[in-house]
C-alpha cells in the first residue's frame, strides 16, 4: 500500500514559509486542505509537486518524492486554471499524461472516450482548446489527471465553473477510479465543497510574521 | 540551470563577445593604425563633408518617406498594405537596380548621383513605414476611433487623435529604425552613388579599405564618427522601447496578412523569373553565377546554424548582449576590425559567415527571444508535473507556440545573408563570390544586365527562403 506521509514539510518563499503538521494519508483517504484565498495553499500544493525550494519530507510508499525530480513523480494533478495546451485539441490534452511515459494504445483511447462521455464531452473530442468552456476544461483536466493512473491526486478547486449535476458527476468518476486505483487525494479548497466518507482535514491557522502554518484538525473528518 | 550546465552553454556567446572585443582592440592597436594619423582625418573638412552629406540626405530621405508613407496610408485605408510588408525587406541592390533602370527609361542625363540615392532611399523608406505604422494602426482597433466619433470628432480629428497620435512612439522607433538603414545602407549607395566625393560614410569607410590603395587610418576615423552617431542612434531605439520587429517578418499578422504577404512574395517571385527568362540571352554564360549561386547557398546555411548556435547559447546562459552586439555596430566597422584581427588567419568564408551572423543574429533574438520570454511558465510546470523533462516539456508545450516565429525568421536570416554583400567584398578579396557580391561587381564595371541578371537571382532566392518561412510557420 502506498501512503503519503508528509514530515516537518515547509515551502520556502521569499519572505514568507508555509508549513503544515505532520501527518499520514493512506490510500482511498482524502486530505482536505482548507484555507481563505492568499493563505498559502496553492504554494503548499506547488511545493508537494515539487515546484517550489521545500524542507522536510514527503514519502509515497516508502520513497522520498523530495528526491525524485517533479516528472518522476508520477502524480496525477488537476491545476487551478486547469493549464491544458492550447496547441492540442480535447482528446489529445486528455491523453498528453500517457503520451509522455509510452505510446497511446487503443485502449487508453478507450478509457479516455468512456470518460468523457461520463462527464458529457463525447461530442467535444476533436474540439480545440480554444472553442471549450471553462467547465469543460476543468472536466478536461481531471481526466487527464486520472488516465495515466498516477500514484497521488492532487486537485486544486476542481469543480469552479461548473453546476451541480456536473459537479456530482464528476465526482461520481474520481470515487469510481479511487474504488478501483486506490491512491491517496489531496484536495485543496476554499469553501465545504464536500465531505468525503474518509477525510482528514488541513486548515490554515493564524498569520504570524509571514510564517503560515496548516493545522491538523481531525475533529473535522467525518472518518474520525 | 546550474552554475556549471551555464557556463557550459555560454562558451559560444563569449567566444563571440571575445572574438568581437579583441577585433576592436587589434584595430585599434594595430600597425596600420596611428593615432597621429586617425586624428589628423579627424580634422579633415572632407570627412565632415562626407558626415553632413550623409545626416543630410539621411534625414531628407527619412522626412520624405515619412510624408509619403502617410499619404499612402490615408488614400489606401489600410487595403493592399501588407504586400508591402515583403518589399520592404528586399535589399537595397534591387533598389537601386529599379531606379536605376527607371531613370535610364525616362531618359534621365546622370543616373549616378545622390539625388538617385535619395529616390531610393525614399522608396525604400515609404514601404517600410507605410507596412509598420499601418500594423500599428490595426493593433489599435477601431473602437477608439468610433469612441472619437461618438464624442463629437469630425473624420479628421478622429484621424489625428487616433491613427495619428495613437501610432506615435512607434512611428518614432520606426524612423530611427529606418534612419539607421539609411546610414549603413551600402550596396545601393555604391550603385548610384557616383563615387566620391558623392558617398556615405558606409561607402566612404569601404573606400579608403580598396585593395592597393588601403588608408587603415582613414578607416578607423571614419568608423568611429559612424560608430558615435549609430550608437546614439541605438540608445535612442532602445530607450523608444522596440518598434514591430523592424524590416517586416514576424510572427502573428494573422491569417489575411500572411495571405497577402504570401501574394507579395509570390509576385516577386514570377517577377525574377520572367527577369532572368528575359535577361538570360543576355548574359551570355549564365554558368558564370552557378558557383556564386552554390556559395550563396552555403554561406547562407551557415550562418542560420551559427545564428541559432549563438542564439540559443546567449539566452540559455543569459549573455543576451551577445547575441545582439551586432546591431550596435556599423557592418563594415565591425567587419574592418574582425578582418584586422582574424583576416589572415581564418578563412575568407569562415570570416564572412561570423559576420553575417553577428549582424542577423540579433534579427533572430528580438523576435524570438520576446517570444521565449512569453513562454506560459505555469504551463511548462504542467508539463513537468505530468512526466515530460525539461527538454521534452520545452518541445511538447513551448516549441509549438514558437516554431512559426523562428522558422519565419530564419527564412529572413537567410534571405538578409543571401543579399549582404560589403562583408564579402571586403573579406573574400576575390576568393570567392556570393550572388550578391558578383553582382556588385558587375554593377561597378557598368555591365548592368549581366548585373540585373544576378540581382534576379539573388531576388528569386531570397524570396523563396521568405516564402518557404511563411509556409512552414
Amino acid at each position: 500500500m502506498r501512503d503519503l506521509e508528509i514530515r516537518n514539510f515547509k515551502v520556502l518563499l521569499p519572505g514568507f514559509s508555509v508549513s503544515c503538521d505532520d501527518l499520514r494519508v493512506c490510500p482511498g483517504e482524502w486530505l482536505m486542505v482548507r484555507a481563505p484565498s492568499g493563505y498559502g495553499k496553492s504554494t503548499l500544493f506547488r511545493g508537494i509537486l515539487g515546484l517550489e525550494s521545500t524542507e522536510g519530507e514527503v514519502i509515497l510508499g516508502g520513497a522520498r518524492m523530495t528526491e525524485v525530480p517533479v516528472h518522476r513523480r508520477n502524480f496525477g494533478v488537476v491545476f487551478q486554471e486547469q493549464l491544458l495546451f492550447p496547441h492540442l485539441n480535447a482528446l489529445e490534452n486528455a491523453l498528453f499524461g500517457i503520451r509522455l511515459r509510452r505510446s497511446v494504445t487503443e485502449k487508453d483511447r478507450r478509457r479516455a472516450q468512456d470518460a468523457f462521455a461520463e462527464l458529457d464531452l463525447s461530442h467535444r473530442m476533436d474540439a480545440p482548446l480554444h472553442e471549450l468552456s471553462g467547465g469543460e476544461r476543468q472536466r478536461i483536466a481531471l481526466i487527464r489527471a486520472l488516465l495515466f493512473d498516477p500514484d497521488l491526486l492532487l486537485i486544486d478547486e476542481p469543480f469552479r465553473g461548473m453546476d451541480d449535476a456536473l459537479i456530482s458527476k464528476s465526482r461520481g468518476l474520481l470515487e469510481r477510479h479511487l474504488s478501483t486505483k486506490s491512491v491517496p487525494v489531496i484536495w485543496i479548497t476554499h469553501q465545504n465543497e464536500f465531505e468525503p466518507l474518509r477525510a482528514k482535514v488541513l486548515i490554515g491557522g493564524e498569520l504570524n510574521h509571514g510564517r503560515r502554518h496548516f493545522q491538523y484538525h481531525p475533529g473535522q473528518s467525518q472518518a474520525d | 540551470m546550474g552554475i556549471a550546465k551555464r557556463f557550459l552553454f555560454a562558451i559560444p556567446a563569449l567566444a563571440l563577445l571575445a572574438y568581437v572585443v579583441t577585433g576592436v582592440m587589434s584595430l585599434v592597436f594595430s600597425e596600420g593604425v596611428r593615432l597621429q594619423r586617425v586624428g589628423e582625418h579627424l580634422a579633415d573638412p572632407e570627412l565632415w563633408y562626407t558626415v553632413g552629406l550623409t545626416l543630410k540626405v539621411s534625414f531628407l530621405a527619412l522626412f520624405l518617406s515619412w510624408v509619403f508613407a502617410w499619404l499612402v496610408l490615408v488614400v489606401l485605408k489600410g487595403r493592399g498594405i501588407a504586400v508591402f510588408r515583403f518589399f520592404s525587406v528586399l535589399p537595397g541592390m534591387a533598389y537601386a537596380l529599379f531606379v536605376l533602370l527607371v531613370l535610364r527609361a525616362v531618359g534621365a542625363e546622370s543616373p549616378y548621383s545622390m539625388g538617385s540615392v535619395l529616390i531610393a532611399w525614399v522608396l525604400a523608406g515609404t514601404l517600410y513605414l507605410c507596412s509598420g505604422i499601418s500594423e500599428g494602426i490595426r493593433d489599435l482597433g477601431p473602437r477608439g476611433k468610433e469612441a472619437l466619433r461618438t464624442l463629437g470628432a469630425g473624420p479628421v480629428r478622429a484621424f489625428f487623435h487616433h491613427e495619428f497620435s495613437g501610432t506615435r512612439p512607434l512611428q518614432g522607433a520606426l524612423l530611427l529604425q529606418q534612419l539607421w538603414f539609411f546610414l549603413t545602407s551600402f550596396s545601393l549607395v555604391m550603385i548610384l552613388g557616383g563615387g566620391p566625393p558623392s558617398e556615405t560614410l558606409e561607402v566612404a569607410i569601404y573606400s579608403a579599405m580598396r585593395l592597393g590603395q588601403s588608408d587603415v587610418s582613414k578607416a578607423v576615423a571614419l568608423s568611429l564618427v559612424q560608430a558615435l552617431i549609430l550608437i546614439l542612434l541605438r540608445f535612442s531605439l532602445n530607450r523608444l522601447g522596440s518598434a514591430k520587429p523592424a524590416r517586416g517578418i514576424s510572427e502573428g499578422f494573422g491569417e489575411s496578412g500572411k495571405k497577402r504577404s504570401s501574394l507579395g512574395i509570390s509576385v516577386v517571385i514570377l517577377f525574377c523569373l520572367g527577369g532572368l527568362v528575359f535577361l538570360g540571352p543576355k548574359v551570355g554564360d549564365a554558368r558564370a553565377y552557378l558557383r556564386p549561386l552554390f556559395v550563396t547557398l552555403a554561406l547562407g546555411a551557415s550562418v542560420l546554424g551559427a545564428t541559432l548556435l549563438f542564439s540559443i547559447s546567449s539566452y540559455v546562459s543569459g549573455i543576451r548582449f551577445a547575441s545582439v552586439i551586432g546591431s550596435w555596430c556599423s557592418p563594415l566597422f565591425l567587419s574592418l576590425a574582425l578582418w584586422s584581427f582574424s583576416g589572415f588567419l581564418i578563412s575568407p568564408f569562415v570570416n564572412v559567415a561570423l559576420i553575417q551572423t553577428l549582424f542577423f543574429a540579433p534579427w533572430f533574438s528580438q523576435i524570438v527571444f520576446p517570444l521565449l520570454d512569453r513562454a506560459q511558465r505555469s504551463e511548462m510546470e504542467a508539463a513537468r508535473v505530468l512526466g515530460a523533462g525539461r527538454i521534452r516539456a520545452f518541445f511538447e508545450v513551448e516549441w509549438p507556440r514558437i516554431r512559426g516565429g523562428v522558422i519565419r525568421v530564419l527564412g529572413l536570416v537567410f534571405a538578409l545573408s543571401a543579399t549582404e554583400v560589403s562583408s564579402v567584398l571586403l573579406f573574400s578579396r576575390g576568393d570567392f563570390d556570393t550572388l550578391a557580391s558578383h553582382s556588385q561587381n558587375l554593377f561597378s564595371r557598368f555591365r548592368i544586365e549581366e548585373a540585373a541578371f544576378g540581382v534576379m537571382a539573388m531576388l528569386l532566392l531570397s524570396a523563396v527562403s521568405l516564402g518557404l518561412g511563411e509556409r512552414r510557420a
